[in-house]
């Protein structure tokens, strides 16, 4: 047939935007809310049809976040842009820096003003607890650590400079530098390849350098039980980049191998209370986001009661972000109480979940990417 | 709405076709003037009525000249009536804030910027112009000027005059399309085979250009600008401003092959918009093939009633000045574009006096050199915030700004990130490519085998083109509009 290519192409083109909207329509779950997992987030809804909304266009605006999210195929698609880009030589994609072994955080610098108010509003905290001993941990992230295999001239900004700038500016604060012993060990497994999280050993490393610091000793590491409880974790950063070049994480729970000793952990998410009676929560191994496994979602209270068989177990108050998640569990072994708040989800002053005074120690533990861009310390001094 | 968006891709264009295709002739232009309507709603809801208020004008300015056809000052009155009206509307909505702006920093006064208000309805001026209020206004007055000058007739049917305002693919961003290009089409249309597989072809190089090529290199200016000149190297200040001389480009360029690909797909010819102007040897050149039918808008209807070059070199200089002020401000409300305007303008008059010549004798390649170094320099004032970072800027490009470090980790870490979709532009923006096909089509017969494995790699490079422009689309990230200031 004659231009039997023309007719080809025209074919080709009205099927895919014909056939593309209808077969995203036609498979659409009915929900209206929709989460996609491997992307760890929420699908934009459909937006509220009325004069206002149209008016003001986030009805329109609205709409095409939603198309955009319900495209059929949606993650393949995402999957062939990136790729795409990787071969045209990016080597960021997302915010996340991919190399050949690795994901990580993509972090350029911060904002001097906010870092400050954040540090100023802990200053004050502690001058009001000017009997029980106040310690942060600001952790560096894998960009750090491994900075050296990104290109040379990548904007990236020194996480070592920022954590010296702000253990500087605390006055009364003892701050637990975790960089050097992190660092001399980064030829282990400590950060995972495809989250933006530490792994138990990063973790168990920090806890390792601060327990002395914190006046006591640290359980030695040959007495845990490491099992391997799943291979195929894939995280945040794979999340942002869905790129399948790096190898999925190992989630390792560490138990003591004699005597474990018995635990309660309750979970307030601010409208109930829940509780579980081990420090990994095993369900969320069928779930994409395995790193919940330690202590679960990010939660406004968790209240840990350990029993490590002494009448007068002492008493740790964390402020954290989801980094302290997988080092709770060693400090359990120390101390037999821990209540783990986080400020980002506590909004009317702290007082009515615990008082600062019952502590034998308050601990702050953040990394330094959530650190630079966390908006909700200066919370602690709600209401005083 | 734009092209380049999956409402539009997957919900406006395949109904829109698909109806249009199916109704009876008769229907296409009150169908294609709704269809235009609720495109331009998407984006514009509440300034549709300025953009009905031009056509009205304009549609009643025309049946004036035709009912007193023989009454030359009723004639004359009606044009006027239709272009100052036209003026009035770009000056309130489009340079309203900034002369009041300018009027408050000079005078020291406080006037406020006027609010139109219909009955509840409120319509404020804003710093930003209606999308594509420049465009339509002057696709509008093309008609009354034309039908003034009697190089056209008047179009009685309200709908088809609307259908051709407001015809959706040349609506918000070009190519300025006149009434007399598409009147005969206006009332009789075939739409073909061919046409609709042409339309394709631009439309999909068209998305290709905007979707993939520009909005990959746009992220390096937009990173680079945002820069602090201090801080900025030369290498960096360099490679800042070239890409955004490939975004320019191949957006621009882009929504025009989009434009006119739709176009055709609607059974419309309209005028080419670019043609390679970065392969140009003078200035002059390079605006006969960059934006082609605003510079041919400016010609017949500013340049050549103040006499164009006929009337002697001092009217010339005139003249020349006034189209290339009014160019520069046609492109946004700014102090910028003013002197982006006067920079093209002294250039052009240079050229015609003496340089033009000059050029002629000199080697292929120092007039690219010297066509693309200023053309550089004109984008830095196009697309920085203020005249005084713009010149900071240059200062900086040249080795006298604050900062004189000649390159610097971004610099280096931008060649990494963006050297291959630099070549590409490179290579995309000049016609090796096309010469290269038509070379192709052109030695080998139509019975030769290889013609049709030709003709099925087109098909098949643009299906990929399509189909990574889709995955670019779903994954939105940077993808801006960059003819809100027009």
């Amino acid at each position: 047939m004659k231009d039997l290519h023309k007719r080809i192409m025209l074919g080709i083109f009205f099927a895919l935007i014909s056939l593309i909207p209808v077969i995203s329509l036609i498979i659409m779950p009915k929900e209206k809310i929709v989460r996609s997992e491997i992307e760890n987030k929420t699908l934009a809804v459909f937006p509220e049809f009325n004069t206002g909304n149209i008016l003001d266009v986030s009805f329109m605006q609205g709409f095409e976040n939603w198309a955009n999210d319900r495209v059929m195929g949606r993650i393949s698609w995402i999957k062939l842009k990136n790729s795409t880009e990787r071969l045209l030589g990016k080597t960021e994609i997302n915010g996340v820096f991919i190399t050949e072994e690795r994901m990580m955080q993509a972090w350029s610098g911060y904002d001097s003003e906010a870092v400050n108010k954040n540090l100023d509003a802990m200053n004050r905290f502690t001058e009001r607890h000017s009997d029980v001993p106040v310690y942060f941990m600001l952790a560096p992230t894998a960009l750090e650590i491994y900075r050296d295999t990104l290109p040379e001239s990548a904007p990236v900004a020194s996480q070592k400079d920022f954590i010296r700038h702000c253990y500087d500016y605390l006055t009364d604060i003892t701050s637990i530098d975790v960089l050097p012993a992190l660092e001399e060990l980064k030829d282990h497994y400590i950060y995972y390849r495809t989250d933006h999280h530490w792994n138990p050993l990063g973790a168990y490393i920090a806890y390792a350098a601060a327990t002395p610091v914190m006046g006591y000793t640290a359980a030695e590491l040959n007495r845990f039980n490491i099992e391997s409880a799943s291979n195929s974790f894939l995280g945040t950063l794979y999340s942002k980049t869905l790129d399948s070049s790096i190898t999925p994480d190992i989630i390792n729970i560490y138990t003591f191998t004699e005597s474990e000793p018995e635990v309660t952990v309750t979970v307030n998410s601010g409208n109930s209370i829940e509780e579980y009676n081990s420090l990994y929560f095993r369900e969320a191994l069928e779930i994409k986001n395995k790193y919940e496994i330690y202590l679960g979602l990010t939660m406004p209270i968790i209240n840990i009661t350990t029993d490590l068989g002494v009448s007068s177990g002492k008493k740790l108050l964390i402020f954290k972000d989801s980094f302290a998640h997988c080092l709770i569990p060693f400090l359990s072994k120390n101390f037999s109480e821990i209540t783990v708040a986080d400020m980002r989800f506590i909004n009317a002053g702290y007082d009515m979940f615990f008082d600062v005074n019952e502590y034998d120690s308050v601990l702050f533990i953040y990394n330094v990417i959530t650190f630079s861009e966390d908006r909700n310390l200066v919370k602690l001094n709600a209401g005083q | 709405m734009v092209f380049s968006s999956i409402p539009f891709l997957f919900m406006f264009l395949p109904i829109t076709l698909g109806i249009y295709y199916i109704l009876p002739r008769r229907f296409q232009n009150l169908f294609i003037l709704l269809s235009a309507l609720f495109f331009y709603a998407w984006g514009e809801p509440k300034y549709i009525f300025i953009m009905l208020a031009s056509i009205l004008i304009d549609y009643c300015a025309g049946l004036v000249m035709r009912k007193f056809d023989d009454k030359q000052k009723i004639r004359r009155a009606a044009l006027l009536t239709s272009v100052i009206m036209n003026i009035t509307l770009l000056g309130i909505f489009k340079y309203g804030v900034f002369t009041i702006d300018n009027i408050n920093t000079i005078f020291g006064m406080d006037l406020n910027y006027p609010i139109f208000s219909i009955g509840s309805f409120q319509i404020p001026v804003k710093a930003l112009p209606p999308i594509g209020l420049s465009f339509f206004t002057f696709q509008s007055m093309s008609y009354t000027i034309d039908l003034y000058k009697r190089n056209i007739k008047v179009q009685r049917n309200v709908i088809s005059f609307a259908a051709f305002v407001t015809l959706f693919p040349q609506l918000v961003a070009g190519p300025i399309v006149r009434y007399s290009d598409i009147s005969k089409e206006l009332e009789t249309r075939k739409i073909t085979l061919n046409m609709i597989y042409e339309g394709i072809l631009h439309f999909i190089t068209g998305m290709g250009k905007k979707v993939l090529i520009a909005n990959s290199i746009g992220a390096l200016w937009t990173q680079i600008k945002m820069t602090q000149l201090s801080e900025l190297s030369v290498l960096s200040a360099w490679l800042g401003i070239i890409a955004f001389t490939f975004q320019i480009y191949f957006d621009f360029s882009g929504y025009s092959d989009m434009a006119i690909g739709l176009g055709k797909m609607l059974g419309f010819n309209f005028p080419k918009n670019f043609d390679y102007p970065y392969l140009s040897r003078s200035i002059s050149e390079f605006w006969r093939r960059w934006h082609i039918t605003l510079g041919a808008w400016f010609k017949s209807y500013v340049y050549f009633p103040l006499g164009g070059s006929r009337k002697g070199l001092k009217r010339t200089v005139f003249n020349l000045a006034v189209v290339w002020l009014l160019t520069g401000i046609w492109h946004g409300a700014s102090w910028n574009f003013f002197v982006w305007g006067l920079f093209y303008g002294v250039i052009i008059i240079i050229e015609k006096l003496f340089l033009g010549k000059i050029l002629d004798k000199l080697p292929a390649f120092f007039c690219s050199f010297y066509t693309m170094f200023l053309v550089i320099l004109g984008w830095v004032i196009f697309d920085t915030k203020d005249l005084p970072i713009a010149f900071g800027y240059i200062k900086t490009m040249l080795g006298l700004g604050e900062n004189r470090v000649l390159t610097d980790s971004t610099a280096s870490y931008a060649l990494l990130n963006y050297g291959i979709i630099l070549l590409v532009c490179v290579f995309a923006s000049t016609d090796l490519w096309r010469r290269a096909y038509d070379y192709l089509r052109r030695k080998i017969s139509a019975e030769n085998p290889f013609q049709i494995l030709l003709n099925y790699s087109a098909v098949a490079y643009q299906t990929g083109v399509f189909v990574l422009v889709i995955a670019y689309l779903v994954d939105a990230g940077y993808n801006p509009f960059l003819y809100f200031n027009f």
